[in-house]
């Protein structure tokens, strides 16, 4: 009888067994696949984008220094005429970022704390599927409500003769970063336990004292995850940013109403017809723009890590 | 009292900043629906998107039996058909051996020898009168429809998901069944939570030097969604992830208890009720993809044509959208485009709503 059941049981485990381990090798491989797409994503630009530097480069070599500490840009087929300078590009994209988290951050954390701690419970819905969509807008769309409707607002009373801006593009950049940071805000405020509010009102603070003072501040970490996602969201923007940004080949902005040449905007704008020297150079500005992206992907996974132990 | 007029200007301003935040969505979208409602009609829905001008043969003509009326195309005046009367001739019409039915909207820009610029609708009239046997005509169907841009959109989601979907799946199941907590798992959710981090415009490059120039697929449908299934993988795998780890354990330990192997518990009873947070993810996707336009600029290229085949250029709703507005700078265009990829937004995010409002494991949390 004994013997049946083992029999049984072994027949059925036989027949599951011959596949089985197959189909978990498979779910084992796909598990990776991120590991390998960020891999392959890393390798392929850097060492594309290094080979403008290395003096063995079929297509030409142009001095690193050069094109981390240039201010022009001026591709030319001719590599003794040809400027690949990008300096002046970093600077306009972190003016830019930086530009947009000076003016997202408060409106974001505000708007949080109100729809989180005050707020009823259907204003917070409607609200938060508002927030929802304009999350949802395609960047191009943020482009071009930029391109007819700030840029010619910022026309009006710019001394300079476009529209195009370092303002313009830090006011589009904070309407689409605002979605990602309240979301992630309201998330943090929501979670702080509730002793903390039931102690600050036992204190005898009122409703909105607690929530700036007590709950806000307690929400920091979580904040700051929202906001180093928005400077990620910021300075990878391209299809809005290319549209009213000017795109200038050379100079440092000196003031909000002149215009800038983002990183981004550089690789959208040539990369469809770029060859040789040139389209290295955008690959190279494609590395810088990783570097960055990395740089804030590490502090954001060690910000992470330290919320965890809390 | 000191502390209550803190508290009202703290209010203010808190209110504030919702309101300010609630009416930039309303800005940009009464910003985008007022100037591109307008363009907006059958013809736009459902053109082809690049103007197209062809010589037509009509046969056995006894009259055109159209109505025509005047329009301005490419600085001219030329007559535009404004409608055709069942039985006309111009139904018969041939163009380069192909069948090519004359419709409403249809630009007349030459009658055999004789040019329509100017043309008042009383000559075309005494003109119609006269026409007989074999004719032919030179006619322009007008573009600036976006048929085309809406099904690629619609084959690069299909697509794509084709591709990312299984992974993410089996990757989800791996990682709530199966992973032991070790630096690869740590790995795994690092590279994941970076994918989500990249921007398009990364993406992009990415696609264009493996898929477009290593494997040598070019500007096509392909290389855009191979480079789209990339970008969607970390947001199907974690919204399948929190579906898997969302079935209760005792459903689990209820199917082993039947006899049924890990594997058949994962097919028959995991996936089946993580259905509804799987749905979602792809729900996400498809809004993502829809909203794509730098990664499948530099990938899937700008041809407003429906590819005959996946290994041919293929622009999306989003991607022409971005081209108008930079080549061309045509706001209401852009904007009217612009309408047609919100609605879809609108019509994800709802189902987003209403599919979790309704999902039956929420009840376990």
């Amino acid at each position: 009888m004994l013997a049946y059941f083992c029999n049984f049981k072994d027949l059925n485990m036989r027949k599951t067994k011959k596949y089985e381990p197959l189909v978990e090798l498979i779910f084992r491989i796909s598990s990776v696949m991120t590991i390998v797409a960020v891999g392959f994503i890393v390798l392929f630009i850097i060492s594309k984008g290094v080979q403008p530097f290395l003096s063995s480069n079929k297509e030409g070599t142009y001095s690193f220094v050069k094109f981390i500490s240039g201010l022009e840009w001026r591709p030319n087929d001719d590599i003794n005429k040809a400027q690949y300078g990008i300096l002046y590009m970093i600077v306009g994209s972190l003016f830019a970022t930086g530009g947009a988290i000076i003016l997202g951050v408060p409106i974001s954390i505000f708007a949080a704390g109100y729809l989180s701690e005050l707020a009823n419970e259907k204003v917070k819905k409607i609200a938060k599927a508002g927030i929802m969509l304009l999350a949802g807008i395609p960047s191009v769309i943020y482009g071009v409500f930029g391109l007819g409707f700030i840029v010619p607002k910022i026309k009006e009373i710019s001394p300079m003769p476009q529209g195009q801006s370092l303002l313009a593009v830090i006011i589009v950049l904070t309407m689409m970063i605002l979605p990602t940071m309240i979301v992630i805000a309201e998330n943090a405020i929501a979670s702080v336990p509730s002793a903390y509010r039931n102690a600050s009102y036992a204190l005898g603070a009122s409703k909105v004292y607690t929530t700036i003072h007590v709950i806000i501040p307690a929400a920091r970490r979580g904040i700051l995850v929202g906001v180093i996602l928005g400077v990620g969201r910021a300075i990878g923007e391209a299809m809005a940013v290319v549209l009213i940004a000017g795109n200038v080949s050379g100079g440092i902005p000196t003031s909000l109403f002149e215009p800038i040449r983002p990183l981004t905007a550089n690789v959208v704008l040539e990369m469809s017809y770029a060859t040789g020297l040139h389209s290295e150079m955008l690959f190279a500005t494609g590395s810088i723009l990783m570097l960055f992206i990395i740089g804030i992907n590490l502090v954001l996974s060690r910000i992470i890590k330290r919320m965890g132990k809390y | 009292m000191k502390a209550k007029t803190q508290d009202k200007v703290f209010k203010g301003i808190m209110l504030f900043c919702t309101v300010l935040v609630l009416s930039l969505l309303f800005l940009i979208l009464g910003f985008v629906l007022i100037k591109g409602i307008g363009l907006i009609d059958m013809h736009f829905l459902t053109g082809d998107f690049d103007a197209k001008t062809v010589y037509v043969d009509l046969q056995n003509v006894d009259g055109l039996n159209i109505e025509v009326a005047p329009i301005e195309y490419d600085t001219k005046d030329y007559l535009k058909i404004t409608s055709v009367e069942s039985g006309s001739s111009v139904l018969t019409g041939i163009s380069n051996g192909e069948s090519f039915p004359l419709k409403k909207g249809d630009i007349l820009r030459r009658i055999e020898d004789k040019n329509t610029v100017g043309m008042t609708v009383d000559e075309f009239n005494s003109l119609d009168s006269q026409l007989s046997g074999s004719i032919r005509l030179k006619v322009t169907r007008p573009g600036e429809g976006i048929f085309p841009l809406i099904i690629n959109t619609l084959s690069i989601i299909g697509l794509s998901l084709l591709i990312a979907l299984p992974v993410s799946l089996f990757s989800a199941i791996y990682l709530a069944e199966y992973a032991k907590k070790g630096k690869l798992l740590d790995l795994i959710r690092f590279t994941t939570s970076a994918l989500s981090g990249i921007p398009s415009i990364v993406f992009g490059l990415f696609g264009m030097l493996a898929f477009v120039t290593t494997l040598k697929l070019g500007f096509s449908m392909l290389s855009g969604a191979l480079t789209l299934s990339i970008v969607l993988l970390p947001t199907l795998i974690s919204q399948s992830e929190e579906a898997v780890r969302r079935v209760p354990l005792t459903f689990r330990e209820g199917s082993f208890a039947l006899g049924a192997t890990k594997l058949q518990t994962i097919f028959k009873v995991i996936l089946p009720n993580a259905l509804s947070g799987i749905v979602v993810g792809v729900l996400l996707s498809v809004g993502r993809i829809v909203a794509e336009s730098a990664a499948l600029v530099l990938t899937a290229g700008t041809v407003a044509l429906i590819p005959n085949t996946v290994f041919e250029s293929a622009s999306t709703l989003t991607v022409k959208a971005y081209t108008v507005a930079k080549e061309t700078g045509d706001i209401a265009l852009a904007c009217a485009m612009g309408i047609v990829t919100i609605v879809l937004i609108i019509v994800v995010n709802s189902a987003v709503g209403i599919i979790r409002k309704f999902d039956k494991m929420s009840k376990f949390k």
